[in-house]
Parts: C-alpha cells; sequence; structure tokens
C-alpha cells in the first residue's frame, strides 16, 4: 500500500483558520453533510409539496 | 499517487480531513473539508469520498461551490491523498467517487483518465453504469466511478 506523509506546510491553516476547522469538527455530529445532499432533500420535500 | 498536494490536516483518527487551498497569490483562502461517509447504491454500501468548501459564517459544507483559484488538480491530487488513510482501515471496501456536478464528474473521468496506469498500480478502478459495475474503461462515461485497493 502505497504511504502518504503528513508534510509540514509552506502555507498552513492560519490559527484562526485552524480554529474553525476545529469547531467545525466539533459541532458535527457524525456525518458530515454536503450541500448537494441538503438541497436534494430539500427538492424532495418541495416536490411532495410539504415545504 | 500524483505530485503536489496541500497539506493535509486530519480531525483525530476519523476519516475526515482539512486542507486551506489558495490562488497563486496565497489569497482569496478557502478552507476544505473532505470526508468518508456511508453510501448505498443498488442495495450496495460503499464509502462516498466526499469533498467541499467550509462555509466559516454557516458552518456549512458546500460541495458545488467554485472557489476559483485554478488549483483543481492539486485540490483533487490532495484529495486522494487522503486514500492511504481509508483503505489501512477499511482495506476491504470500496471507494465511491461521483462529482456533484456534471462538470466534476467529467472531470474525475478525465482524472482517472489521464493518470490510469498510476493509479492502478496499488488501486482497482471500475464504473458504474445504471446497476452495472465493470472494470474502468478510459472511453466510457459511468454514473460513478469505485476504487478498491488491490
Amino acid at each position: 500500500m502505497p504511504s502518504v506523509t503528513l508534510k509540514k506546510p509552506e502555507i498552513a491553516a492560519t490559527t484562526e483558520e485552524k480554529q474553525k476547522i476545529v469547531k467545525f469538527f466539533r459541532g458535527m455530529k457524525g456525518e458530515v453533510i454536503f450541500s448537494k445532499k441538503v438541497n436534494k432533500a430539500k427538492a424532495n420535500l418541495k416536490k411532495a409539496k410539504l415545504i | 499517487m500524483i505530485p503536489n498536494t496541500y497539506p493535509l490536516e486530519r480531525d483525530g483518527n476519523a476519516l475526515k480531513f482539512s486542507f486551506v487551498s489558495y490562488d497563486s497569490n496565497g489569497e482569496n483562502r478557502v478552507i476544505k473539508i473532505i470526508a468518508y461517509d456511508i453510501v448505498k447504491k443498488h442495495k450496495v454500501t460503499y464509502y462516498n469520498l466526499g469533498f467541499g468548501d467550509l462555509n466559516t459564517a454557516t458552518m456549512e459544507i458546500d460541495d458545488e461551490a467554485e472557489s476559483d483559484n485554478g488549483d483543481m488538480r492539486k485540490v483533487l491530487s490532495t484529495v486522494t491523498s487522503t486514500l492511504p488513510f481509508f483503505f489501512e482501515r477499511h482495506p476491504t471496501k470500496k471507494i465511491h467517487l461521483d462529482g456533484s456536478t456534471l462538470l466534476r464528474k467529467k472531470y474525475y473521468h478525465k482524472l482517472v483518465r489521464d493518470y490510469y496506469r498510476r493509479i492502478t498500480e496499488h488501486y482497482v478502478v471500475e464504473g458504474c453504469l445504471g446497476s452495472v459495475v465493470e472494470p474502468f474503461d478510459v472511453k466510457k462515461e459511468y454514473d460513478f466511478i469505485l476504487i478498491s485497493l488491490k
């Protein structure tokens, strides 16, 4: 299996960006929900005239 | 697999990653999130490889956003650099790869075609059309692509 090294970045995430990333991951409950999935669900509800 | 990637950050031991994309001037910085989650297609369970831009105002992931940083190849290269982490945990499972837009879907196919020989040194690539899964044919456009460990 190929190996991947987590290299030290040239321009890494800034402290502020890192805080946002940590906040996002901590705020998540399990699955990461992507917008396409959300939009699809909304479209289905609209189709069913629930919203 | 493909050189030139952004540095990754991993969320603990989870199969969730982040990195920051930027334009050639180091500006327009966009936080990208990568996550592997279970998806069912034709009653078969795969792991979807998803990624998108973190909207830091709403804390939502937009997988249809266009950041226009001119670094699509580098972004995808970074995304695919997480494959070994996935297969380390799930060596017998298959990764589901699909574009959130038609353009992205076409781009993923192009990328697989361009790097087919290098990818297949380590991985098995299949394509799914309808409910038929077959070895990836570079001349075909599939509904989605499957990647597994050789």
